[in-house]
């Protein structure tokens, strides 16, 4: 088997211009699937990340929205006391978001400002669900009045040319407030270029939508040890009867975490599919191009197997002869292409974090991508090989003699 | 003599068959992909520019800034338009008419079944409806289109037509209740492939008002130009007359005045920045053929070292050996090339006609356009010449005496 082994490195090294060709032609391959599967599980991991934050003891309601976004029915302070008496629960905050007009600096843009309730624990949950961070100053507390936490995209030049900073006072519908902490950067636009306020001052911003007692979202914490799905369920069921509806004609939605990371991962999935699907087609040519050096080999060494049929070789011989060299083309290029391609995805992931300024693409190495790679490129190679190779071992040894 | 370089050449691609077709395999697998997902794109932004196209572009289009972002025109603004605003509007020089409308979303009963969707307003002046219509590109399938006097009398989508959405179809002459009070079906619209148009409940302008308790405010107002050449005069006059009307300053506009053009156009680069990183990796592979054809001409060129002497020795110059090996691997490029569109063409068919089975009608379309064929020949062909430049170089290189002992 070794002797096999040694022969078919051999006859690469003779030809080396051509077997470099072909290895170029199945790393490039192996090389754009494996940064594609890569960035896809940096990706995920980023995602699984900002799930985690967010906590999988979480149930979030929500009024049912017209394909667009504008919603109908409300879901107001009656409704969320009647969530906070279902079994499992332990925790319930309305959350509130729209949008304003906001000058600064003669400059005046309009973006979301959501309330941050006065209650500790309301605070706390919705803090906690926004999954927002504090990176400079403080975060809004008890008797904040005309206070106000911005995102980090005011201190750049992503929302005002003139960066804003802790002390400054910014004008929101026509309320003044001076700020007190900025964000950590989330690597969401909406949050990252909003505003939170206390609700006196969302109350002073928005008085007619304040009144209405509607909330965009009502979030809930689930009691430890209850399961989220099993509360959500109970939830539903409650406000079904609260609001007289029927199953399956709900005017609001219940969510759990999970719920929520599914509907995102089966987004991530597909897209990762259709990447993965047309980087594999390079793979495919790459594939055809080992076939067609192993058919001219093949045809080159014609001679040669013949003599080698002569002296007494077997047909799995030369069979495992061919196997073997087209199989190594395969691995090299693997070997090569799983470097480069999980070079590729490091310097895309250290990218996206200075350009983009968050960790949503982290930099993961599976031991599994490399070892497949490998295998992958190994088999590839075998498969592309194994039709030349079987021309060859079927060749009669007379004819291959008489071969010019 | 040109003409004998690619005799010579089709008969040299002819003798080694199987390993001709190999090569043109790995070149045309990456033209497919490549003429594919470009036809696919391309038929996108068709499909896209269509939509718009009914828009005109003698036309504007007045909102209120900070409306939600996703949700209808105008939904959520903090500072609506209003009846005050379209007259500023209809006054504006260059604006011949100004039409508005309001564009809600409301719980529609029937059937038992409770469904959320939009409804918009037409406004009873001829003028203005006519503008609506043509911008909306609404048209009647069955029954008229309701007025002033129909009341609570409403046309509806062509969606409403189909029984998934309350267990039964909605025709002419029903009735459904919105915010607990009856409306009756006395139209239905053609089918215009726009979420919108389809799923939407038309409704005479001072009714829905009444309907839904909206005193003056429009949640989008159109305005027809007088001419297309004048579309930037008349932006410019509106954005000033509202200014002063709703007294804010140059910069600090609490609303936009914008032309269809500005909003396809951003909608394109969308498009073309997903079709971008596709065609990109697909590019990848068609690389990959190019070397698959570098390969094989160094291999050609190895077997006829001696051919290559022969030549030499009868007085074939450098050059002619260069262009006989170059017009070779072009030839592998072309064909390649040939076979690529062809199937790339099938292929984007094919993704058509599966994602009209699967996803509806009209939501995937291709084009295929004449430069894209010419392009990709044209391309391949390069990639055949450059992958055998290198390999040619050699060969017209070697030494006659050289070629020969071997």
């Amino acid at each position: 088997m070794m002797e096999l082994f040694t022969i078919a490195l051999e006859n690469l090294r003779n030809r080396k211009k051509r077997a470099y060709l072909t290895i170029i032609g199945v790393f490039i391959g192996i090389m754009a699937v494996v940064a594609l599967v890569s960035l896809g599980q940096g990706l995920q991991a980023g995602v699984n990340e900002q799930f985690s934050k967010l906590g999988i003891d979480k149930v979030f309601v929500a009024p049912t929205t017209v394909p667009g976004g504008a919603s109908i029915t409300e879901i107001g302070n009656r409704d969320l006391n009647r969530i906070k008496n279902v079994a499992g629960v332990i925790e319930v905050a309305g959350y509130r978001a729209k949008t304003a007009k906001i000058d600064w600096s003669q400059t005046t843009v309009y973006q979301t400002v959501s309330e941050i309730p006065e209650g500790n624990v309301e605070r706390a949950l919705i803090v906690e669900s926004l999954t927002i961070e504090i990176e400079e100053g403080r975060l809004l507390e008890s008797g904040d009045k005309l206070r106000v936490v911005i995102g980090s995209g005011y201190t750049d030049d992503t929302v005002y040319t003139d960066p804003l900073s802790v002390g400054r006072t910014i004008i929101i519908n026509n309320a003044s407030a001076t700020i007190v902490g900025i964000l950590k950067k989330i690597g969401d636009p909406g949050l990252d270029n909003g505003v939170f306020v206390p609700t006196v001052l969302y109350k002073q911003v928005f008085p007619a939508e304040s009144a209405a007692d509607s909330y965009s979202t009502v979030i809930v914490r689930v009691a430890k040890g209850e399961q989220a799905s099993q509360v959500s369920e109970n939830i539903k069921e409650s406000l079904r009867r609260f609001r007289g509806q029927k199953p399956g004609e709900e005017d609001f939605t219940v969510q759990t975490t999970e719920d929520i990371k599914e509907s995102f991962d089966k987004i991530l999935g597909i897209i990762q599919t259709v990447l993965f699907g047309i980087a594999m087609i390079s793979l495919l040519v790459g594939a055809i191009g080992i076939m067609n050096t192993m058919y001219t080999a093949v045809l080159e060494r014609t001679k040669e197997i013949g003599i080698m049929k002569a002296i007494g070789a077997s047909n799995e011989a030369i069979l495992s002869i061919f196997l073997i060299e087209s199989a190594l083309l395969g691995f090299v290029g693997g070997a090569v292409g799983c470097i480069l391609g999980l070079g590729i995805s490091f310097i895309a992931s250290i990218i996206a974090t200075q350009v983009l300024g968050t960790t949503i693409i982290q930099f993961v190495l599976s031991w599994w991508l490399i070892v497949g790679a490998l295998a992958f490129g190994t088999i590839i190679g075998a498969i592309a090989g194994f039709f030349p190779a079987r021309a060859a071992a079927q060749q009669k040894p007379v004819d291959s003699l008489r071969y010019e | 003599m040109r003409w004998d370089y690619v005799k010579l050449g089709i008969k040299n691609l002819q003798k080694r068959q199987l390993r001709s077709w190999l090569t043109m395999i790995g070149i045309f697998i990456g033209i497919a992909t490549v003429v594919s997902l470009i036809a696919l794109g391309q038929g996108l932004k068709d499909a896209v520019s269509a939509q718009f196209s009914t828009l005109g572009t003698d036309r504007l289009i007045i909102q209120a800034k900070g409306g939600g972002g996703f949700g209808p025109p105008g939904q959520g603004a903090p500072t609506p338009l209003t009846e005050k605003d379209l007259r500023i509007v209809a006054r504006s020089q260059y604006v011949s008419v100004a039409a508005g409308r309001l564009i809600k979303g409301v719980a529609v009963q029937y059937n038992d079944k409770q469904s959320v969707q939009f409804i918009v307003s037409l406004p009873d002046d001829q003028a203005q409806r006519d503008l609506v219509l043509s911008l909306q590109n609404v048209r009647v399938d069955q029954g008229r289109l309701p007025r002033r006097e129909d009341g609570n009398r409403v046309a509806i989508g062509a969606d409403y037509l189909k029984p998934d959405l309350f267990g039964r179809p909605i025709i002419v002459g029903d009735t459904f209740e919105v915010n607990g009070k009856k409306l009756e079906v006395i139209g239905i619209l053609k089918k215009r492939g726009s979420i919108t148009i389809d799923s939407a409940l038309v409704m005479d302008e001072q009714s829905m008002r009444d309907l839904l308790d909206i005193p003056s405010e429009y949640s989008v107002i159109s305005a027809q130009v007088t001419s297309d050449k004048e579309i930037n005069l008349a932006q410019e006059s509106i954005s000033k007359n509202l200014r002063s009307s709703r007294r804010v300053k140059l910069g600090r506009e609490d609303f936009s005045v914008q032309s269809p053009g500005s909003l396809l156009s951003s909608l394109n680069a969308i498009i073309g920045g997903v079709t971008a990183v596709l065609v990109g990796i697909a590019f990848i592979s068609l690389l990959v053929g190019g070397i698959g054809i570098m390969n094989t001409m160094y291999t050609a060129i190895m077997e006829r070292t001696r051919e290559i002497g022969v030549m030499k020795a009868v007085g074939a110059r450098n050059s002619d050996i260069l262009a006989i090996f170059i017009f070779e691997s072009g030839m592998l490029g072309l064909l390649g090339g040939i076979i690529g569109v062809i199937l790339g063409i099938i292929l984007s068919e094919t993704v058509v006609l599966l994602g009209s089975q699967f996803l509806g009608p009209g939501i995937l379309s291709s084009t295929v356009s004449v430069q894209l064929v010419l392009g990709a020949l044209l391309f391949s062909f390069v990639v055949g010449v450059l992958a055998g430049a290198f390999p040619a170089y050699e060969a017209a290189k070697l030494p006659p005496v050289e070629a020969f002992r071997q």
